[in-house]
């Protein structure tokens, strides 16, 4: 016996009120009678007397309160169940990329599924099973079911995906559903993946039954496809690396082509040592387009034989000067006049209106800052003091430059960050929406020195020094020249028309503002599916097409992954075959479980109730008669 | 059944209130024991003629059989005037669940209603309670034929039952004022020191008034079990209060000290020739009426 409840217990204070209730109602009425005179020979009560004594209707009422604050504690005796029910599996089934890889006259994704059917064959009526699929993420695809027919026809929907694998978050999973319910499953993982990659402990994987297939090595991929071309150069300066690498053990010989926009623009045939790499340089692209990679070996895996990516127009772009010194707009003046595709515009504080920017200009704005936002990307250098955008807490001057944000595109290629010229700057007030991108220290704390940021849907950048006259050009400070490229090449606006190169497993997000109202996608396979989230899971190479009404998009997805293309296997000891198990009988478990019994008291304080009711009125009309 | 009930009427036309001391002036039809006149319905016995009476009444078939005068005697029929008392005092409303005063008005309106068909003059007093106001009763003047017995209900139902009982101080108030004595028919619980009520009696008594009390108990003075088994007593008329544990040996105890009571206010009555009757409001108003007050001789048939 016990209870289930014990947050109830101090409803049992409630009896000591209703003893409380009675006292007060005994103290308060009082029988009236025509006089005591014939009272006075019965001995009165003594005061011990006077105090409470139970009547029936409070032994009653006091029973009925008991049995509802008894059912509240929920309270049980322990009862012995004997229960029938089977064994529980976990099957972890790799859908990657790299389960694609043929393995003679089938593929290494056929022979898992083919061990996992015998084990759901091999399971006994009670067995439960629960499936989970892993690529780039883990995904349950069916809880603990005794359907076994249903687990074979949600095995067979399972395809391999062009994406890489995580396979250890899958296998994790598996782990944490394993002792739940206090029952152990068994875990089967279904790969062609060495389970030495786990990176698991060891007593963790040791009781995982392993299921690794496929030994083929024989793969050549396209490892990468890089094409350099700056927003500033032409489809004709640009130039493409194809790299192809050979993941087999012996020599391999292939044909990569390329074509421009379905054109074939080169061509070369090529073998390959063991294991080894070899870089493709393609240039001399008579106009702008879709470029595709494609290598056509005879090889296990033909997901990574293709790449994709896409040669853009250069487009005319403007730079804004608004600044009031001379020499800074002459400097910019030649800093433009070399770099193709950029024009200058120069304006005054006073000559300077939002409304003369389109959304493809960028605007420097030199010690000024507009009252209004500006509607496109913004580099502001020395914000004058008392300006509405970057509060000016102070001047400093001989900063020298401690920290910056590594990887950041605006750093990119930049060797000495600190050899920045800095004589004087602006100590700002950190905004919300920016980010530090290169700092100093004083004693009152960290003084940003370049902001990067996004504020009303445009980049912001902002210089907390001055270039100082003649800097940019000067050939001792090619560091800050390479700073200001930077940023103006992060600034630039991107293209709408251009694709997006995307990595097969990645989710590729929409924009802010843009909703999923009405978005249809199409994938590379031609299937149309209409988008109801706010992303897109990407799990195909090739080209993807967002069309609505407001947005339109085109992404370009490739696979690029070592570990998947990489599809030899060495350990034979994880590639031996499991014996599939036997059928278990199903076995009889008896514990003790708590059985509640508070539904009878409630229905003994609903008898009681009904008793005392019917009293009453018993009462009520002998007592009108 | 109520006293308005037809059937209750029909049943109280047999009844009277026997009479045995009282005088009356007036001739009527309540025959007065051991008093005779030479006229009436009622023969009683013969008296010798003597000089004087009138030779009308000489019974001459005795004359002829005896040879002697001899004049036919008569009971005689008076008009006697009939004082309804009611103790209006605290007690007779307590406890609320007997309805004792409602009982007391009916069986005095009854009781009313029998005198009034009996040609008898009556009437009816209040007995309240001097500090409850400055006059000791109230009452309706003699009320002297059948027709104003619709005068006696109205007159009832404005009483009620407040303060302590004074019944010998407003009986001596009552008969100081006034000149006709008769029967006096005191409806009362008598629920208070033997001296209040024997000392009313007495004066009624010494006034030459024939009285008759009539006992007044509730049921649940008889059995307090139906009232209460534990509790806070509280007197409606001194305001004390006692608490009191019903248990057997008490019970006892007051059923001795209530029989104790009854038998002291019995025996006063029958020491000085009261007739006594007992009224519980367990019995109907019809079976105390027609049954049990004229078992106890306070009412007669006709």
């Amino acid at each position: 016996m016990g209870i289930l409840n014990p947050s109830a217990l101090p409803f049992l204070s409630f009896l000591g009120l209703l003893v409380l209730i009675y006292l007060r109602e005994r103290w308060r009425k009082r029988i009236e009678v025509p006089a005591l005179l014939l009272w006075m020979q019965v001995r009165e009560d003594k005061i011990r007397a006077r105090r409470f004594l139970p009547s029936l209707l409070f032994l009653a009422q006091a029973l009925l309160l008991l049995l509802l604050i008894s059912g509240l504690l929920h309270p049980y005796r322990p009862v012995t169940v004997t229960e029938t029910r089977g064994d529980r599996w976990i099957l972890v089934m790799d859908i990657s990329a790299s389960m694609q890889a043929r393995e003679g006259q089938t593929r290494r994704f056929e022979l898992a599924l083919d061990q996992a059917r015998q084990v759901v064959k091999a399971l006994g009526s009670l067995d439960e099973a629960m499936l989970i699929s892993v690529a780039t993420r883990p995904q349950l695809v069916s809880g603990f079911t005794t359907d076994h027919r249903q687990l074979l026809h949600l095995l067979e929907t399972l395809r391999p995906l062009d994406t890489g694998t995580n396979l250890s978050l899958g296998v994790e999973l598996a782990l944490a559903q394993r002792d739940r319910q206090g029952r152990q499953a068994k875990i089967h993982v279904f790969t062609d993946l060495p389970k030495g990659t786990l990176g698991l402990p060891e007593e963790q994987i040791k009781d995982l039954v392993y299921h690794r297939v496929g030994k083929s090595d024989d793969n050549l991929a396209i490892a990468a496809l890089q094409l350099y071309q700056n927003p500033f150069q032409n489809y004709s300066q640009a130039q493409a690396y194809v790299l192809v690498r050979n993941y087999a053990y012996r020599p391999k010989g292939a044909v990569l082509t390329v074509l421009l926009n379905d054109k074939p623009i080169f061509r070369r045939d090529f073998s390959l040592p063991a294991r080894e790499v070899v870089s493709f340089s393609v240039k001399g692209f008579d106009g702008p387009g879709k470029l595709i990679a494609r290598l056509e070996p005879e090889d296990a895996l033909a997901v990574d034989n293709q790449a994709l990516a896409w040669l853009a127009e250069r487009k005319q772009r403007r730079l804004v000067l608004v600044s009031s010194v001379k020499e800074l707009r002459e400097e910019l003046e030649r800093v433009s006049n070399s770099i193709p595709g950029l024009s200058l515009t120069a304006l005054t504080p006073e000559t300077f209106t939002p409304t003369m920017l389109n959304e493809q200009d960028i605007v420097l704005f030199h010690q000024f800052v507009p009252g209004t936002a500006v509607p496109a990307n913004s580099l502001y250098v020395f914000p004058p003091p008392d300006n509405p955008l970057f509060p000016v807490v102070a001047e400093a001057a001989d900063l020298h430059i401690l920290d910056w944000r590594e990887g950041h595109e605006i750093l990119h290629n930049l060797q000495y960050v600190e050899a920045l010229p800095l004589r004087k700057a602006r100590v700002l007030a950190l905004p919300s929406w920016a980010q530090v991108l290169i700092s100093s220290r004083t004693r009152g704390g960290e003084v940003p020195l370049a902001l990067t940021g996004e504020k009303d849907g445009h980049r912001v950048v902002c210089l907390a020094f001055d270039l100082g006259k003649g800097n940019l050009t000067n050939s001792d400070n090619l560091t800050l020249l390479l700073l200001f490229l930077n940023t103006l090449r992060w600034l630039l606006p991107h293209d709408p028309t251009a694709p997006l190169l995307v990595s097969s497993g990645e989710t590729f997000f929409l924009p802010a503002g843009v909703t999923p109202d009405s978005l249809h996608l199409t994938t590379p396979g031609g299937i149309e599916k209409v988008v109801d989230t706010g992303s897109v899971e990407v799990d195909q190479i090739g080209e993807y097409r967002l069309t609505g009404s407001h947005y339109r998009a085109t992404l370009y997805a490739n696979l690029f992954d070592e570990a998947e293309s990489d599809i030899g296997r060495r350990e034979d000891d994880d590639a031996k075959v499991v014996p599939v198990n036997e059928v278990h009988p199903p076995q009889e478990l008896s514990h003790t479980v708590p059985e509640e019994f508070g539904r009878w008291l409630y229905y003994g304080a609903v008898l009681l109730l009904l008793i005392e009711w019917f009293y009453a009125l018993w009462r009520y009309r002998r007592a009108s008669e | 059944m109520s006293i308005t009930d037809p059937a209750l009427l029909k049943r109280l036309d047999r009844l009277r209130v026997p009479v045995r001391a009282a005088r009356g002036h007036r001739p009527a039809e309540t025959p007065i024991p051991r008093t005779n006149q030479l006229w009436g319905i009622e023969f009683e016995s013969y008296k010798d003629y003597t000089s004087g009476d009138d030779f009308r009444y000489v019974d001459w078939n005795a004359v002829g059989r005896l040879d002697q005068l001899l004049v036919k005697t008569f009971t005689a029929e008076r008009e006697i005037p009939f004082h309804l008392f009611l103790d209006t005092s605290a007690s007779m409303g307590a406890p609320a669940v007997d309805h004792k005063f409602a009982f007391a008005t009916d069986l005095l309106a009854a009781l009313s209603y029998v005198v009034l068909i009996n040609n008898d003059t009556l009437r009816v007093v209040a007995l309240s309670s001097p500090e409850k106001n400055q006059r000791p009763f109230l009452s309706l003047p003699f009320l002297r034929h059948r027709g104003q017995f619709l005068r006696v209900p109205p007159f009832l139902a404005g009483l009620t039952p407040a303060g302590k009982t004074y019944l010998r101080e407003t009986v001596r108030a009552y008969i100081e004022q006034t000149k006709e004595p008769g029967v006096a028919i005191i409806v009362s619980d008598f629920l208070t020191e033997p001296p209040q009520y024997e000392e009313a009696l007495v004066f009624l008594k010494a006034r030459d008034y024939e009285v008759k009390a009539l006992h007044v108990l509730g049921a649940a003075e008889l059995d307090p079990t139906r009232l209460f088994r534990r509790g806070k007593l509280y007197d409606v008329e001194d305001h004390s209060e006692r608490w009191i544990s019903l248990t057997q040996a008490n019970l006892e105890r007051y059923r001795e000290a209530l029989q104790a009571h009854v038998d002291a206010l019995q025996d006063f009555c029958h020491r000085h020739q009261i007739v006594y009757a007992r009224a519980s409001t367990a019995s109907s108003l019809a079976t105390v009426m027609t049954e049990e007050l004229p078992r106890a001789g306070l009412l007669a048939l006709r």
